[in-house]
């Protein structure tokens, strides 16, 4: 049994986070209404065992890691989703258009989300929070309970996933594709 | 650096950031000065990245999310606050009637409540423990000035004969004990013109409040600055 917090701390939780938890709930959900209750669920959850926070100044990691597991429990329960497999991404990049001729545009968000939605879960966490502010690979390691080269290794796939559908690669020269065979 | 190894390191690298020994990152800058294709890769990796950061924070806000959420927390802290309520009553009332009448076994209660029912007095703010202390039937002004995030106790103490509301404060190993006390059953005028008194030990400071109110305040540590909301931060 947790508590005691007062109502102001409460208060600035929800004023300096609402919208960043909000942000990552919907990356990760892809639904409105679900990141919306999963946002509310975690300071719901953060009133009731404020206590359980020992570094005041790790405040922001904690409120991620409770919508996180929020958000774990409830796939839990929901029925198994279809997923790309993984391990058929590369960590590199795949030879395409001219970098000169081909700039990066805008990336649609929308579209974003539907690449996010194929990774699973344990490839978009890191790589939603990579693309946030200021989490570092030892940060999301932390928030993931994971040692940092599996994070790293899980980012690059996640990134390469990414950079395949939504952003067109630079061609390679043969000198350059042979410099990258088997990586 | 060969090109193999800097593709490598360009597949982790983060704008910024320093996560990398200097040696690897010096050689990898020395690398891509000199090699214009893995340049031009790492460049175009840090536009599509800035890309990808851009539409990953391309999320729209529901209006009213904000009120909701507290509208939520306050539902849920009353939600929890209840129960202990109900408890606090019941044995109240229990007193009330009787000990002996309602009571004829040893009483039982549930831990889990009385650690919820103590720690819910941590932390809050005046008008709380004022709107706490009015539902006991016990109306009154608490002073804005000392810093609550130190209360750790309040309610009803005897004081001079007579049961007034009170607070107890700790900070940095000190504490201080704050009497309300109103012209009804005190001389708040003789009181006031007496305003402090020290032992060595402990100090008594009396305080002025509302019209015929004032607040008697004992308190060690030799000044009262550290409840006081202007004091430094706990060390």
């Amino acid at each position: 049994m947790g508590w005691p917090v007062s109502q102001r701390t409460v208060q600035q939780l929800v004023d300096a986070y609402y919208e960043a938890l909000y942000r990552y709930a919907y990356r990760l959900t892809g639904s409105v209404a679900d990141a919306e209750d999963l946002t509310q669920e975690t300071f719901c959850r953060a009133q009731r065992h404020w206590h359980q926070l020992r570094e005041q100044h790790r405040v922001r990691a904690w409120l991620f890691g409770i919508l996180r597991n929020a958000y774990r429990h409830r796939l839990r329960d929901q029925r198994p989703q279809r997923h790309v497999a993984i391990d058929c991404v590369g960590d590199l990049p795949d030879p395409g258009s001219d970098p000169a001729s081909t700039p990066v545009v805008e990336i649609d968000p929308n579209e974003l989300q539907r690449a996010l939605d194929e990774l699973p879960e344990e490839f978009r966490t890191p790589i939603i929070l990579y693309y946030f502010d200021n989490f570092s690979y030892r940060d999301i390691a932390e928030q993931m309970d994971l040692p940092i080269g599996t994070v790293m290794s899980r980012l690059a796939r996640a990134k390469a996933h990414l950079r395949r559908l939504l952003v067109p690669s630079p061609v390679l020269s043969e000198g350059q594709r042979r410099a990258t065979d088997g990586l | 650096m060969d090109c193999r190894t800097a593709r490598l390191f360009l597949a982790f690298v983060r704008p910024g950031a320093s996560e990398f020994d200097a040696a690897d990152a010096a050689a990898l800058e020395e690398h891509l000065a000199d090699c214009p294709e893995c340049s031009l890769l790492a460049e175009h990796q840090t536009r599509s990245d800035a890309a990808l950061h851009r539409a990953m924070n391309a999320v729209s806000v529901p209006e009213g999310l904000r009120e909701r959420i507290l509208q939520r927390l306050a539902a849920s802290r009353r939600r929890r606050l209840w129960p202990a309520a109900v408890a606090a009553a019941s044995l109240a009332l229990a007193a009330a009637l009787g000990y002996g009448l309602l009571l004829p076994s040893p009483v039982a209660f549930d831990l889990e409540h009385e650690v919820f029912h103590q720690s819910s007095q941590l932390g809050m703010e005046p008008e709380q423990v004022e709107q706490v202390l009015a539902a006991q039937g016990i109306a009154t002004t608490l002073p804005r000035q000392f810093h609550y995030l130190s209360l750790i106790h309040f309610g009803l103490e005897e004081f001079h004969g007579q049961r007034v509301p009170f607070l107890l404060f700790l900070r940095d190993g000190e504490w201080a004990r704050l009497y309300v006390v109103d012209q009804r059953h005190f001389d708040v005028q003789a009181l006031m013109a007496q305003t402090r008194a020290d032992s060595g030990g402990c100090t008594v400071e009396v305080i002025p409040g509302p019209p015929g109110t004032a607040y008697v305040v004992v308190y060690t540590g030799g000044s009262l600055a550290r409840f006081l909301r202007a004091a430094p931060p706990a060390t």
